[in-house]
């Protein structure tokens, strides 16, 4: 190699290394009592029902694509999934009545509704008003029922795309979902059909009926009224009576 | 590329095949293009002094040189964050020939490790999640300031140019035009002469301020970027 002369040059660096951890967050908050009390003493509540307007307001912020949905289910449901019934906590008289009565005879109503930034959710979801009240009474299937998981703990979403297996906004797939972001910076309520929604309004309606047999429970294929899933007669025995709703906010998979 | 290599009158004919084989290998090797990391250019003209009379100094006000954005709350990713004055440069620039033509150019690359790493996106170390998005460079934004504003970019938010691997701002720089520092005060236009912060601090030092603002749906996880600021005489 020949020689070569070499010239001073100015020619320096440094170096910064600058790392970012991205947690991922997914709050959900209810700012309205987590006790809805319906109380049915009156024969026309029985009949008519009782419909709690905005008893529940939810307020949603993520930072990822995520899905809701609200979950029915009580002790008993929880130690056995097959038990879709209230937990009945005081029999009031003669205990002639039946004390399993089904989950699904709450129904809810939201809105905004039909939110999903992708896929429809062929479960559907909450937003359909609730079905008028048929005259004479009878099994009704609705499109309120609030889901109630068949074969496993009540943490499982809805996944299979069938009727009651509701979500309350994205869907079941990884292609319904809804967009991270917060109701703080929403500058309005979402109108049915956004893309996305961080606020959501809460309804609940109880039929119990007359006799009371809860005439619009029922699993979006098939009445679950006490008469269609026990005998001709059965009525529900008077009592106070729990049941818990869960909503689950989850990161979209 | 042409070379020229002894041959020794003892190799025996396997053992020249042999040598000529593993050379060829090597040569091989040292042609064939790697996607490399972003680094400094080498300067190619000498009219400044070297290292160490002439340098560039970083003073890391907190965290060495490693900084930390973390966003653990929804306010932090709406808002961002922002580190002020994390990083300043110190520039000494020397030119004991007296030539009178030493000037100097400053700026920072941004470096995301190269392959496999796609060429607009952080370095992702760990992953926290699967929805949502990579992390884009752009996201990373940095202002530079000094007392004498000498640099084009002082005082605003930038981003890379381009935000990719080896995407850099360009902090100061005047073609050959030597831009004479002030005495007992600014010079004005972008001072790249013969100087120090230690008698013109407002000329020869820069505070490096950085900000996030990731808002939502990127991929929840740790990430990396490392920023190089370089000093030479040619860009």
């Amino acid at each position: 190699m020949a020689g070569t002369s070499t010239f001073a040059q100015i020619q320096d660096e440094e170096n910064v290394t600058v790392t970012m951890e991205l947690v991922p967050i997914l709050q959900l908050n209810m700012n309205t009592p987590d006790q809805v009390n319906f109380v049915f003493d009156e024969i026309a509540e029985y009949i008519g029902g009782i419909t709690q307007y905005g008893a529940t307001i939810l307020t949603a912020s993520s930072t990822v694509s995520w899905d809701l949905f609200a979950s029915g289910t009580s002790g008993a449901h929880a130690a056995v999934p097959a038990s879709r019934f209230w937990d009945a906590q005081v029999a009031y008289g003669a205990a002639s009545g039946i004390v399993d009565l089904p989950l699904t005879a709450l129904e809810l109503h939201q809105f905004p509704g039909d939110i999903n930034n992708g896929l429809a959710n062929t479960g559907g979801d909450y937003a359909a008003q609730f079905t008028a009240n048929p005259n004479p009474q009878a099994p009704t299937l609705g499109a309120n029922n609030i889901y109630v998981s068949a074969a496993s703990a009540y943490l499982a979403p809805p996944a299979v795309a069938a009727a009651n297996n509701r979500y309350i906004a994205g869907g079941a797939a990884p292609l319904s979902f809804v967009e991270g972001g917060s109701y703080l910076t929403q500058t309005a309520v979402a109108v049915n059909g956004a893309l996305n929604a961080y606020y959501f309004v809460i309804d609940y309606r109880i039929v119990p009926g007359l006799p009371a047999v809860f005439p619009f429970a029922n699993t979006g294929a098939a009445s679950e009224d006490l008469v269609t899933i026990g005998a001709a007669g059965d009525y529900a025995q008077p009592g106070v009576y729990t049941m818990n709703v869960k909503y689950l906010m989850i990161e979209n998979q | 590329m042409r070379s020229r290599f002894l041959i020794s009158k003892n190799l025996t004919k396997h053992q020249l095949y042999k040598s000529l084989y593993i050379f060829f290998l090597v040569f091989t090797a040292v042609n064939a293009s790697y996607a490399q990391p972003a680094g400094c250019a080498t300067s190619t003209s000498s009219r400044c002094d070297g290292w160490p009379l002439s340098k560039l100094d970083l003073d890391q006000q907190a965290g060495g040189s490693m900084l930390e954005f973390v966003f653990d709350e929804i306010s932090d990713y709406t808002a961002g964050k922002t580190l002020y004055g994390t990083s300043i440069l110190r520039v000494t620039a020397s030119d004991t020939a007296g030539g009178g033509d030493c000037a100097w150019k400053l700026r920072m690359i941004v470096n995301n490790g190269g392959a496999p790493t796609p060429n607009t996106e952080w370095l992702q170390t760990a992953s926290y999640g699967s929805s949502g998005a990579q992390v884009p460079i752009a996201l990373l934004e940095v202002r530079v300031t000094n007392n004498c504003a000498t640099s084009l970019v002082n005082g605003t938010w930038q981003t890379f140019q381009l935000a990719e691997n080896g995407g850099e701002i360009v902090i100061i720089d005047d073609g050959s035009f030597v831009n004479a520092a002030g005495i007992g005060g600014c010079g004005g236009g972008q001072t790249n002469s013969v100087g120090s912060y230690l008698t013109s601090f407002g000329e020869f030092a820069f505070v490096i301020d950085y900000r996030v603002r990731p808002f939502y749906n990127y991929t929840p996880g740790k990430y990396e970027l490392n920023i190089k600021f370089c000093i030479s005489e040619d860009l």
